[in-house]
């Protein structure tokens, strides 16, 4: 069966993209067969980390939205360019991406006249059965609205990303209360950029306690994943990394 | 760069690269009776570092004498001790940075399990922040969205939607 997993955040800046991209390819070195599309029509993004360059999209989610094309036509493999920025030889079935358009002239359409929000859905039943995956991970736009919120009534799995920021607790908040509501079958709570030296298992009771969801992944804040700047995948160019380590256990947790 | 020859053979050395906060190790190579090694972004290098400080031929370590120097060929040079240099011998368990903000390198011929790389100093430990929610507000953000026609409208069909993606594959 394949399986919904949404990545959202009720704030920008959280390094939601860099975890979706980074947790699909960890799923995919698992031998799973895994798309990742990048609902955040208004400001797309994940492409950048997966080398796609505007002149190299020829079908993007607005064409499928706009009625030009079936939406299996937009996926774009990208299995090539993962075992390329391997610092080791890997193994992986397939990954797909399904990107946004990056020009700013259909951005800007988009915006302004809108889309048929229920055909998100049908696109991502066309997409697991197209390409037979096991998992297709949705990189939501931030915050709440008619888009993000029919990701997370569809998913099979919300990670729900936050940092250890009094400005994201709050939205947090209102996000997990939200998914309870849309009888989300699993919620995880991510916590990204977390200072060095943090008390983690005090954050985690925290967390946990306040918002009754399991924490399953306290990533750390470090210089190397600023240095890689979402220039690419950082758990293949630091395998070894602590951060790629939580990556690993968090793959597992999503695939058992 | 050079291609010099010494007399006599180094045995083995490890180079770690190293987590700039915590000090861990994060990826490590080794090397055996090889006189030269070089650092940098091209991938014709011994060490290979996407980083965009790094030179694409950056370093280069020589066995030269009976000893180990490390040279600079990079734009952003060398540090050692904070200090730039352009050509020094280095001994085990010396640390040195390709750039002022670049990658940071440990040197030896002694490999050093990870857990003993693990150090805390210079990271003071930090209390995780305490998390305040404005039960208040949110129970009024909740409801806002919750009562809109597109919410209930979801909340009536999300089962029906995640199971009819679950069917898909036998559709």
């Amino acid at each position: 069966m394949g399986k919904i997993i949404s990545v959202h955040s009720f704030r920008g800046g959280t390094g939601k993209s860099n975890l979706t991209a980074n947790l699909a390819v960890r799923v995919a070195c698992l031998g799973r067969r895994v798309g990742i599309i990048d609902t955040d029509i208004q400001s797309p993004g994940i492409h950048v980390l997966f080398g796609l360059k505007e002149q190299q999209t020829n079908r993007s989610l607005n064409d499928y939205l706009w009625g030009r094309c079936p939406i299996e036509e937009t996926a774009h493999n990208v299995s090539e360019f993962v075992r390329h920025e391997a610092r080791t030889p890997i193994e992986i079935p397939e990954l797909f991406l399904i990107p946004s358009s990056l020009k700013i002239a259909d951005i800007a359409r988009i915006l302004q006249q809108g889309y048929e929000v229920s055909l998100l859905n049908d696109g991502f039943r066309a997409l697991i059965k197209e390409l037979n995956l096991d998992y297709l991970f949705i990189d939501t736009h931030p915050g709440v609205n008619e888009e993000t919120l029919l990701s997370i009534a569809i998913s099979d799995q919300l990670l729900v990303v936050l940092r250890p920021d009094h400005q994201d607790f709050q939205g947090t908040a209102v996000t997990v209360e939200l998914a309870r509501k849309l009888d989300v079958p699993k919620m995880y709570l991510l916590v990204n950029k977390v200072p060095a030296g943090t008390d983690i298992q005090g954050l985690q009771q925290q967390v946990e306690s306040i918002y009754r969801v399991p924490m399953l992944a306290a990533f750390p804040l470090n210089m190397e994943m600023l240095r890689v700047a979402s220039s690419g995948i950082f758990c293949l160019r630091y395998p070894d990394h602590p951060f790629t380590e939580e990556l690993n256990r968090v793959a597992g947790q999503l695939t058992a | 760069m050079s291609d010099s020859i010494s007399a006599g053979m180094p045995g083995k050395i490890h180079i770690h690269l190293l987590d700039s906060s915590t000090g861990q190790s994060i990826q490590s190579w080794r090397f055996e009776d090889r006189l030269l090694i070089r650092i940098g972004r091209s991938e014709e290098n011994q060490i290979v570092i996407t980083d965009p400080s790094v030179s694409r031929f950056h370093a280069e370590l020589q066995y030269q004498g009976g000893h180990w120097q490390v040279v600079n060929f990079g734009k952003n040079g060398i540090l050692i001790g904070g200090k730039s240099v352009p050509q020094t011998r280095i001994e085990d368990h010396m640390t040195f940075r390709l750039g002022s903000s670049g990658p940071l390198f440990r040197f030896g011929w002694r490999e050093v399990k990870f857990e003993e790389m693990n150090t805390i100093s210079g990271v003071s430990f930090v209390p995780s922040p305490a998390i305040k929610i404005d039960e208040a507000q949110k129970d009024l953000q909740v409801k806002e969205i919750a009562e809109s026609e597109y919410f209930q409208k979801l909340q009536r069909v999300s089962q029906q939607l995640r199971s009819q993606t679950n069917k898909t594959e036998t559709s």
